[in-house]
């Protein structure tokens, strides 16, 4: 940076900044915010509250910036007074207002001020999230609450361990995608819909910009992060992942002694496992976390220390998900890939991603070489992708992740995979298993996946699931608690029923023209309403045949296949 | 009364699906196979019509199973032969998928003087007409004066150019017999599952499957295109006609080469398949790579 005084062009340290470096950071914030708020914006895009967060803060900031815009002033208090009232007038949405709020605080530690040091801008970092906290009348840790404050509490490390503000505004970056990144810990709404904080993820740009600007980091080149925004798919929720390792679950009560320091129980629970959610009654707490299973007493013996522990419930993760999928074999990681039929060396296998157990099974009654669990809300990782790549006995595999949200994970894992491993983007179990038919064992690998590929484009796909909250998308109105339906992938119908839902998705999939459904039924749905569905179904399309098949999958009552 | 006799006898089995008119004419003499249903047994297309064999496999609950003719009855056939024949040549299915070649040489040891005619039990590499159209063209090369090397030479090569496809109706009777690895694990989970096959050099290799009738007709029509430049297209078939009018409409709206003969195949792979299968055999151009 150049208009800042004090700084050390030797060593790019940066000492003080003063009024023109304020401007050209919060410049530098907007112009990042700008680029990247499309995917601020797809984060919210469900569940919806706030509906559009990133455009809500990008236009607060806008306003913020106008009152700056024509002032060159050198006196960093004067800015950033401007700044507060420029970003209050503007504000716009809740996220808007909070940070107006962030602004109103940083400004009145800075006021005095014709440039501020490490120290002082930890300070101001600490009255901005003061401030913002006092602004809501009930916060909710997991939004930008939770964001801003851990910021402060790392500009306040920094400010005892460096004078450098270059140093400290790097650390608070990195905190702030950590502090991102958990909100789902912290927030189960956002855990259920996949996501993390849009507030959050949007104060996070605005800082990150900032910080490229003293690194020197193009502001206007690439995207900092892959747009993807979600679909309704994202609806269901509720099963809860299992990480690789954290196959216990330990829930403790507890009565604490004094007032917990949410903070430092956070940090410890962190060091052992994940999920981690605290519930606080009247003297009663619950703390939940994920965990290996060695470290599933830990827990108990710290919150220990904290007070009185009142109950503990444990449990296995895996053998939960092994009775899910209707084996209930040995625990342990490799009890997540099933062991399927034999494969010749040189012939060409495949891995299928299934999310229950009776789709696992139709993936291996057709002849996948492993299946590795999890759909819609427990996706797999990369690694154990890997592992099962590694698994099959050879070395040529097509990877089939049957969901939108894991085809970015089978691509990795393809990559880091010493094996000659192609993905065939399948994005729900019916392109998977019509995919997985035109397997040629035999074939040349590339022109095998290609055709897997033109395979799974000629089926159309149904799913009959809940509304976990209300929205309004693409013309359909749905409110909490309905049933939707989606064909290939669009939200297309909503409605109290699962019948009328059923009927008018499958005319959304085209089914008349169709020769063949299949109806694989959930974990919630018995047989015989999968039965009565199916009578239904052939009373309005007699041409059609249909089957039935048990898929045991969670959240969606059906998944339908027209061919 | 022929006037050229054939120097070499050409004898192949029933699996070949070489229709009578066609075997009277090139002197081409077929041992039946026998079929059983529990224990009653049958000669193959003797004893047993095709359409016979089929509505009863479709039908019933017993499973038929098939068995090579005893090494006896290809004995007589041989013995018969050469009182005019200068050598005899077997041609059978694979040695993988049936012991019909073995019988073939067993017969031949049963043979009494035989003195120093040659004898040859060929592996066609090959089924129904894919054996067919190989026995055919063994037959024409030995009325056409070839020696017994050139007819080696001419099944070796056509084994190479000779590809049997077929979409099976259901994976029911594959999965029953046990005989293809593949479809053993295709364990009972989709009502309907079509398998497509491919029958090259000997061996049963699976083409995946489909779910659909109509979409299995356009994968065999997939991989009839991609086999390039052909002599000649046969259409077999299972007991069902309607399939076959099916695939000859897609051929002829692809103006695609119209096959030589139709065939309902053989019990013998038929017991394997079950009804309502549809599929080709297809004769690439000399000089052809194998693919």
């Amino acid at each position: 940076m150049t208009s800042q005084q004090d700084t050390d062009r030797d060593t790019g340290r940066m000492i003080q900044c003063d009024g023109w470096g304020l401007k050209r950071l919060i410049e530098a914030g907007l112009t990042w915010l700008d680029r990247n708020h499309q995917y601020v914006n797809a984060l919210n895009v469900f569940p919806i509250p706030d509906g559009d967060t990133g455009i809500n803060m990008l236009l607060t900031m806008r306003s913020a910036y106008k009152e700056i815009a024509e002032d060159d002033t050198n006196h960093a208090g004067r800015i950033a007074q401007k700044v507060a009232r420029g970003a209050l007038m503007g504000a716009r949405g809740n996220s808007g207002v909070i940070l107006s709020q962030i602004w109103r605080g940083f400004s009145r530690e800075i006021e005095p001020l014709e440039a501020f040091d490490v120290r002082q801008f930890a300070a101001a970092m600490r009255e901005a999230s003061d401030t913002a906290y006092n602004g809501v009348v009930k916060p909710v840790e997991g939004t930008i609450l939770t964001v801003i404050r851990q910021a402060s509490e790392a500009a306040e490390i920094a400010a005892q361990s460096t004078d450098d503000l270059a140093d400290a505004f790097d650390q608070v970056v990195r905190r702030c995608r950590q502090a991102v990144a958990e909100t789902p810990q912290l927030l189960q709404v956002l855990a259920d819909a996949g996501v993390v904080d849009a507030g959050g993820e949007g104060l996070t740009i605005l800082l990150e910009g900032m910080l490229r600007l003293i690194e020197g980091e193009p502001l206007d080149t690439a995207l900092a992060r892959e747009l993807q925004p979600l679909d309704l798919e994202a609806v269901g929720a509720a099963m809860e992942a299992v990480e690789p390792g954290q196959d216990w679950e330990v829930v403790i009560d507890f009565r604490p002694r004094w007032e917990l320091e949410l903070s430092s129980f956070y940090n410890r629970l962190e060091k052992l496992g994940t999920s981690i959610q605290l519930g606080q009654g009247d003297d009663l707490c619950r703390m939940h976390i994920h965990l290996p299973k060695d470290m599933r007493y830990e827990p108990i013996e710290f919150v220990e220390t904290l007070g009185t522990v009142v109950n503990v419930h444990m449990e296995n993760l895996l053998d939960q998900v092994d009775q899910l999928r209707g084996g209930g074999s040995a625990a342990g990681p490799a009890a997540r890939l099933m062991e399927q039929q034999e494969i010749e060396p040189g012939q060409i296998a495949s891995i299928a991603v299934a999310p229950g157990s009776g789709i696992a099974d139709a993936f291996v009654s057709l002849g996948v070489a492993r299946v590795v669990a999890g759909g819609q809300t427990m996706n797999p990782s990369t690694e154990e992708i890997v592992a099962a790549i590694e698994a099959v006995e050879t070395d040529k595999i097509v990877v089939l992740p049957n969901n939108k949200n894991i085809v970015m994970a089978a691509r990795t894992a393809c990559k880091v995979s010493s094996k000659q491993a192609r993905v065939v983007p399948t994005l729900n179990v019916p392109q998977g298993v019509s995919a997985l038919l035109a397997l040629e064992p035999d074939g040349d690998l590339d022109a095998v996946a290609e055709a897997m590929e033109a395979a799974a484009g000629e089926v159309s796909a149904g799913e009959i699931t809940t509304a976990t909250r209300e929205v309004e998308l693409k013309g359909v109105e749905v409110r909490k608690g309905d049933i939707l339906g989606l064909a290939d992938g669009e939200l297309w119908c909503a409605g109290p029923k699962v019948a009328p839902v059923v009927k008018e998705t499958l005319e959304g999939m085209g089914t008349r023209e169709r020769e063949l459904l299949t109806l694989y039924y959930g974990v919630d749905t018995t047989a015989q309403e999968a039965g009565e569905m199916a009578d239904s179904i052939q009373e309005w399309y007699p041409h059609l045949e249909i089957e039935v098949i048990h898929g045991g999958q969670p959240h969606y009552f059906y998944i339908l296949s027209a061919e | 009364m022929r006037l050229a006799v054939s120097r070499f006898g050409i004898v192949t089995d029933s699996t070949s699906d070489i229709p009578p008119e066609l075997a009277e004419e090139w002197d081409i003499h077929v041992v039946p196979c026998y079929i059983n249903f529990g224990t009653e047994s049958y000669l193959d297309q003797i004893e047993m019509s095709r359409s016979e064999f089929y509505e009863r496999l479709a039908s019933g609950q017993e499973c038929p199973t098939t068995a090579a003719p005893p090494a006896g009855m290809f004995a007589e056939v041989y013995q018969r032969l050469l009182s005019t024949a200068s050598g005899i040549i077997s041609i059978h299915p694979p040695d993988q998928l049936s012991a019909l070649r073995q019988a073939a040489l067993n017969g031949w040891d049963l043979v009494e003087g035989p003195g120093e005619r040659p004898f040859r039990a060929l592996d066609a590499g090959q089924l129904s007409m894919g054996l067919g159209w190989i026995v055919v063209r063994a037959a024409q090369a030995a009325r056409a004066g070839a020696d017994m090397a050139a007819i080696e030479k001419l099944v070796a090569d056509l084994r190479n150019r000779v590809h049997l496809l077929a979409a099976l109706d259901t994976v029911r009777y594959l999965r029953r017999s046990g005989r293809v690895g593949w479809a053993r694990g295709t364990i009972g989970k989709f009502l309907r599952l079509r398998p497509l096959l491919r029958i090259f050099q000997g061996r049963i290799t699976s083409l995946g499957y489909t779910r659909t009738r109509a979409s299995s007709i356009e994968r065999l029509i997939v991989h009839l295109r991609q086999l390039g430049e052909l002599e000649s297209v046969t259409t077999i078939y299972t007991q069902i006609p309607e399939i076959v009018d099916q695939f000859h409409q897609r051929l002829g709206e692809l103006q695609l080469p119209e096959p030589v003969l139709t065939v309902n195949v053989t019990p013998i792979l038929g017991t394997h398949v079950g009804p309502g299968s549809v599929g080709f055999v297809a004769i690439q151009r000399q000089g052809r790579p194998a693919s």
